[in-house]
């Protein structure tokens, strides 16, 4: 009965409202995630972009994060054989931790000693049984086969893949780092697949540390977002019903929402922000006003779909033929299903990679959740 | 003469049983007009379609909510089919029968007598299949062997289960088995169903190699359900070794199809380590040998 209730409680507040959306609009029921951005000009979404780009990795520096490495590392220091050697640390999606682990860290460990060496993870190998031999070599670049040394790998979901050979890598991984304890390893990736590697590696045992990013209010995301609403002089909507409904300001109402919705992510909360700018009026498209911010409702999925959607988020981005590798499936069949669900803008394509949108990332999370996959909704 | 007058009080007294009886009829029937027969027909009639209305509703909100209520959704379906027919049956006995306690006993002796021996099977069936709405040896959407038969259950009547087969084909098999035959259930109302799927070898197969790569296979299935556990048994027999890879698949309707992605996928990682599959020639020439030697 306890275990039922539970179960009510994760699905009623999204799964109800997902189930009658569908019943009201089941063919219109995917918005176009930018719809408001797309009466930008090109321009403009180009300025828009750089201008978020070049913002700080994360909106607030994420002292409690520092101070725990810290910790950790001198407590392993002062005895390396007794003490846990690797940190794992949890965001959603992975690639918000990726970005300061690859950037961030190593500055405000300068000075340690030893010395701090961040693993290049921006792309896996080519073909599965490579990875484990491209790891090797990085490793070997970057000269951690020294005595004592930091490892840092700013995301994890691009050392494996979800294959039989591509899973060795995580056993050399782990004979090669987490076992020798003159090296300390941090590890940045997501809580799903953080999930999943405790159930099919023995990585999760080595690493017993577990920190998650933390969650960003609303007035983080307002001090974070500030320079580029004052350089394009972006208004807040003022809509009279809200008004009324809420005491708060406009602005304040806003950055509410916004941590709301994105659940304190900044990766989730920018492009929730992008897609909230919008012209004033058609008269007037140099004036830009910021809408209130929603997530799009995820079109109806396929059960294929569902697949290919959790493979995607267990290992942020990867290429077609990872993702082939991945499912077990040809790549014609593939293509067809990648290429209907980017026209929905579920996922995205960079280059020749592909993603999950961070607009739907919030609510595929629940959804999957719900459909039986291993997935803690909360994450 | 005397046997006249032997025989007329009898004759007398069957005519009274006679005239008691139909008395005691017309009593118990409520006097049957053809406005009463056009609501008994509008009845019948409104129970099909409510029957057929609930049945499409119920398993079209089972195919759009989520997979993790899909089968709860499902399992109403019987309890619901149950309360219309007790209502329509209620409302055509209070139609048709004057109902009071002496007509009732009546009424459900009579029934009982004549059922009993005309409807034998078919009350036997209708009883177990009440009794298995509340047991459960089986509900909808489970994967039950039920003799030679095995597939899921989709539908639950009145007298019997529909059962879909593997191969696409239904089967009707009457609730009554239930008091006869045993009912083996893999998933007892649960998404997830055990799938085993067996490998062979030759006896000096790498035994650790093995068990790694069937593992890894499970493990990297898409289908796989990573909240249940997943096991690699093995057995030696006479010809090789016999491996057992036991996992679960997220949803129990792709059992086949989770199979086939564990065999295709482990069959590629056996070639490229070349793993050897038992040898046929050794088990006849080893059969030659021994007939040779006798």
């Amino acid at each position: 009965m306890a275990l039922l209730d539970q179960q009510l409680q994760r699905w009623l507040p999204t799964g109800l409202k997902q189930f009658l959306d569908r019943l009201a609009n089941s063919d219109e029921a995917a918005e176009q995630p930018e719809e408001n951005c797309a009466d930008l000009t090109p321009e403009q979404i180009e300025q828009l972009s750089e201008a978020i780009q070049s913002l700080p990795n994360h909106p607030v520096n994420p002292e409690a994060i520092y101070s725990d490495i810290k910790a950790e590392l001198e407590q392993w220091q002062a005895s390396p054989q007794s003490s846990n050697n690797s940190l794992a640390i949890l965001s959603s999606p992975g690639v918000a931790i990726a970005n300061i682990l690859a950037h961030d860290l190593e500055p405000q460990l300068d000075g340690h000693k030893p010395p701090v060496l961040v693993l290049a993870t921006a792309d896996r190998a080519r073909e599965s049984n490579q990875i484990e031999s491209l790891l090797e070599q990085r490793i070997q670049e970057i000269g951690a086969d020294q005595e004592q040394c930091i490892v840092v790998i700013p995301d994890l979901s691009q050392c494996f893949l979800r294959s039989v050979d591509g899973l060795s890598s995580l056993d050399f991984l782990q004979e090669t780092l987490l076992q020798n304890p003159c090296r300390f390893t941090i590890m940045g990736l997501d809580p799903v697949t953080w999930h999943y590697l405790g159930v099919v590696s023995h990585l999760a045992t080595y690493c017993s540390q577990e920190l998650s990013l933390p969650k960003l209010e609303a007035d983080q995301l307002q001090d974070w977002l500030k320079p580029v609403i004052d350089q394009f002089q972006l208004q807040f909507s003022r809509d009279s019903a809200l008004q009324k409904a809420t005491n708060d300001s406009p602005e304040d109402r806003y950055f509410k929402t916004l941590a709301a919705l994105s659940n304190g992510n900044r990766i989730v909360a920018e492009q929730l922000f992008l897609q909230s700018i919008h012209p004033v009026d058609a008269d007037h498209l140099e004036t830009l006003e910021l809408g209130i911010p929603e997530l799009p409702s995820l079109p109806s999925l396929e059960e294929s779909d569902n697949y290919l959607l959790y493979s995607l988020l267990l290992h942020g981005e990867m290429t077609l033929s990872a993702l082939a590798d991945s499912l077990g499936e040809t790549l014609p069949t593939l293509r067809y299903q990648a290429q209907a669900l980017q026209q929905s803008e579920v996922i995205l394509q960079r280059e020749d990679r592909l993603s999950i949108n961070p607009l739907y990332d919030p609510k595929l999370r629940q959804s999957l959740a719900l459909n039986n996959f291993v997935i803690d909704s909360r994450d | 003469m005397s046997i006249l007058i032997y025989l007329l009080p009898l004759a007398q007294s069957g005519s009274n049983t006679a005239n008691q009886t139909a008395a005691k009829a017309k009593d118990i029937l409520a006097q049957i007009t053809a406005g009463k027969v056009t609501r008994a027909l509008l009845i019948v009639l409104a129970a099909y379609l409510a029957i057929q209305i609930f049945d499409k509703l119920i398993i079209w909100l089972s195919e759009r909510v989520p997979r993790e209520w899909r089968l709860r959704v499902k399992q109403f379906l019987p309890f619901v089919r149950l309360v219309v027919i007790l209502v329509a049956t209620a409302s055509l006995i209070d139609l048709f029968l004057n109902i009071n306690r002496e007509n009732l006993l009546a009424i459900t002796g009579t029934a009982a007598v004549a059922l009993g021996f005309a409807f034998k099977d078919l009350v036997s069936s209708v009883i177990a299949g009440v009794f298995g709405l509340f047991e459960a040896p089986y509900r909808i959407g489970d994967r039950v062997q039920i003799g030679d038969h095995y597939g899921e259950v989709i539908g639950y009547g009145l007298r019997g289960i529909r059962l879909q087969t593997p191969d696409d084909s239904v089967v009707t098999i009457p609730h009554g088995q239930i008091w006869t035959s045993a009912v083996v259930n893999s998933n007892m109302g649960n998404l997830e169903a055990q799938v085993v799927t067996e490998f062979y070898f030759a006896h000096e197969v790498d035994v650790e190699l093995t068990k790694k790569i069937l593992y890894r296979v499970a493990y990297t299935s898409k289908y796989t359900q990573l909240k249940l556990p997943v096991q690699v048994i093995m057995q030696e027999k006479s010809w090789g070794t016999l491996f057992k890879l036991k996992c679960y698949p997220i949803d129990a309707r792709n059992e086949f199809v989770y199979k086939t992605d564990l065999i295709s996928r482990a069959k590629q990682a056996f070639a490229r380590h070349q793993l050897p599959y038992p040898r046929l020639l050794d088990l006849e020439s080893r059969a030659q040998h021994t007939s040779a030697s006798n």
